[in-house]
């Protein structure tokens, strides 16, 4: 009966989350535990105390880690590339340069590399199964026949076929072998015996990336792996670790957390800075202009404008004022005179008052040859607070005495307007007694602009700027910066891998 | 942050009656809260003589973009309009000024523009003869309501402005403006 070899190795497949060169692989390899024979004298008598805690030290765990495609040498291949005359292809020359321009020591454990072509790639392996074995999976499909049914074949068992054939033709693989040299030399460091334990076995599976670990990672206490190779057994036993380092992966998290978080401070800040209206109080910003006046009998006009405001009501702004003395000039054959005089309030008030609305009057005065100032018309506007553009053309008219003889002769030779002393007259004129008349003068063309500020509520204010979806999509894009960045990393990397050969050649 | 597009374009003057060719300078001013992001706050017109119907089409362009952290101190636009004559001379023949309108849409603005008047009779000899005229040395005047009353001016044409307002975020900062 086939006796079979017993051994506890497996295989492990990762998929790779990160660039492979990062990663760090860790062979322990300690002496065997055996049962332990008592002592004899005669072995220790001629050896000193040091001597005795030497042979203790066979239990020590020895560590050696490499990288991904990290080239060690072994003592045989340190020999053999220092001289120049064994180096012909380009990897040995390369490992010779290596050796010659770097003070490289041999080591027990050493690498195969890809470069090396140690052993076979998994691809080739497939090649070398019999035709019929049970692990040659490619055989087993063809025995079912599939390509006779395809119309059958369900769409999941599809794309299970697909993909084998898709591994077996186009992968591209990369392999790196951790070996232990048992070789015996002389003292001059030549070899005598070639004898070497292949420790593992690392196949990269570039077009996919993942990572085939023949044999997997295991705990070196609970599950050891035997050093052997073939028929032959080493007394000693080793443990495999990799490391992925997945600490980077943190500190790159961490990174682009704190940038989130200082623009998502930075953000808030600037919803915070924003000047907002007192709690409980409405802001209303009013931009009113004097545009022009047409239609007026005399020449040199300015407009002296008051605004009267409820009481309950804080205003910043000149609510006293007048224009320029403005000449006209004549368009579409009327007098036209241009101002453009701009009046800006600032009005407070507490939200949930019923407002009045302000009143502005407007006096348009005439200056003439003399220099008296003579009242050409008044207006009174009511100006409304409502949120817009808001436009009109004021008619102004002026007041003179009943007596049209003596109004025209006051007007032509003394000038002024005596009538009105009280301009409130003009926005409740059935609250005085009126002895005087009315004659409709010009127009006085007037345009503001209403905006009204009010401190929402703070539920209000976050429902509009939609914090938690927002930080949402600021984590789920964070992660997909993530991918990206560790993506364009890796592919600098590789690009930037042979960039040092490169130089120094 | 509160954002503001201004987009049109600075489009005719008229009724300037001046027999020479007309240029604009212009420039958007604002108050502390406002900072410009792109764009240009200043700028000027190509020059050209009024036609058959006294007017000059600039059809100037105008694209700025503001950010805000504040309501106080809406853009307003200042107006300087000025001739160049035959050999070259130019003088300032119309000041204006304008808020710009705070709703969102497009907006068609007539600025009415006014000079420094000639006081005197040789004063305006000499400008009738020899051209130029008098300008201001303080320009704050021009958008500023104070100490505006001391001035006699000569009112000249209007400047047309075609604009359309965008505005963004500003309801978020409780600001209603339509």
């Amino acid at each position: 009966m086939h006796e079979f070899k017993k051994h506890n190795k497996t295989m492990g497949v990762y998929w790779l989350k990160q660039y492979l060169k990062d990663t760090l692989i860790c062979i322990k390899l300690k002496s065997r535990e055996e049962i332990i024979t008592l002592p004899n004298f005669e072995e220790y008598k001629d050896k000193s105390y040091e001597e005795h805690l030497h042979v203790l030290d066979k239990n020590k765990i020895s560590e050696y880690t490499f990288k991904w495609q990290e080239k060690v040498f072994s003592s045989y291949e340190l020999q053999k590339y220092s001289d120049a005359y064994n180096c012909s292809s380009e990897t040995e020359i390369k490992y010779h340069d290596m050796i010659k321009d770097t003070n490289v020591k041999s080591n027990k454990v050493f690498t195969y590399i890809d470069e090396d072509y140690h052993l076979p790639l998994p691809i080739a392996e497939k090649g070398n199964y019999k035709p019929y074995g049970v692990l040659n999976l490619k055989n087993c499909f063809a025995k079912l026949h599939l390509g006779d049914m395809n119309d059958n074949v369900s769409h999941s068992m599809g794309h299970l076929f697909k993909s084998q054939d898709h591994i077996s033709d186009n992968d591209q693989w990369m392999a790196m072998h951790i070996v232990l040299d048992n070789s015996e030399y002389n003292e001059e460091s030549q070899i005598l015996f070639k004898q070497e334990f292949n420790l593992l076995s690392l196949y990269h599976n570039v077009t996919h990336n993942y990572l085939m670990v023949s044999p997997d990672v295991n705990n070196l206490e609970l599950k050891p792996y035997s050093v052997e190779d073939g028929d032959n057994i080493l007394p000693m036993e080793y443990g495999v670790e990799i490391n992925f380092e997945e600490k980077e992966n943190g500190e790159d998290l961490k990174h682009l957390l704190n940038n989130l978080f200082k623009k998502w401070d930075k953000k808030q800040q600037q919803l915070l800075n924003f000047v907002m209206p007192r709690l409980g109080m409405k802001n209303v910003f009013v931009t009113f202009e004097i545009v022009s006046a047409f239609g007026f009998e005399m020449d040199n006009l300015y407009i002296d404008f008051q605004i009267k405001i409820p009481d309950d009501i804080t205003v910043k702004g000149d609510l006293k004022g007048r224009t320029h003395v403005s000449k006209s000039s004549r368009r579409e054959d009327k007098k036209f005179w241009g101002y453009g005089h701009v009046v800006e309030l600032e009005l407070e008030y507490a939200t949930g008052m019923d407002l009045n609305p302000l009143k502005i009057i407007l006096e348009t005065i005439s200056v003439d040859w003399w220099g008296r100032h003579r009242t050409e018309g008044y207006s009174c506007l009511t100006l409304s607070l409502e949120p817009g553009e808001h436009r009109h053309d004021l008619s102004c008219s002026r007041s003179e005495e009943l007596d049209k003889v003596e109004a025209e002769s006051r007007r032509f030779f003394v000038g002024g307007c005596h009538l009105i002393k009280d301009l409130d007259v003009l926005i409740n004129p059935q609250l005085y007694e009126a002895k005087f008349r009315y004659v409709s003068t010009g127009s006085v063309a007037v345009r503001w602009r209403v905006v009204c500020q009010r401190r929402r509520a703070h539920a209000d204010v976050h429902a509009h700027t939609q914090p938690h979806a927002h930080a949402q999509s600021l984590l789920a894009g964070a992660e997909a910066v993530l991918r990206h960045y560790k993506k364009a990393k890796a592919t600098l990397a590789a690009a930037t891998e042979c960039l040092p050969t490169q130089l120094e050649q | 942050m509160a954002e503001l597009h201004i987009i049109g374009q600075l489009q005719s003057a008229s009724d300037f009656n001046d027999p020479n060719s007309l240029f604009c300078r212009y420039s958007f001013q604002t108050g502390p809260n406002w900072t410009l992001i792109s764009g240009f706050s200043e700028g000027q017109t190509a020059s050209g003589k009024e036609n058959f119907k006294n007017s000059v089409e600039w059809v100037h362009p105008l694209d700025l973009h503001y950010v805000c952290k504040g309501i106080q101190g809406w853009p307003k636009i200042i107006l300087q309009v000025s001739c160049l004559d035959s050999i070259g001379r130019s003088w300032v023949v119309g000041y204006g000024c304008c808020a710009l309108p705070s709703t969102p849409g497009y907006h068609t603005i007539k600025v009415p523009c006014w000079v420094p008047a000639a006081t005197t009779v040789t004063e305006r000899l000499k400008q009738y003869f020899i051209g130029g005229g008098h300008e201001l040395t303080q320009t704050d005047i021009i958008n500023l309501g104070s100490d505006r009353f001391k001035l006699i001016t000569q009112s000249r044409g209007e400047i047309k402005l075609n604009i359309c307002i965008v505005l963004r975020n500003l309801t978020q900062f409780g600001v209603e403006y339509k």
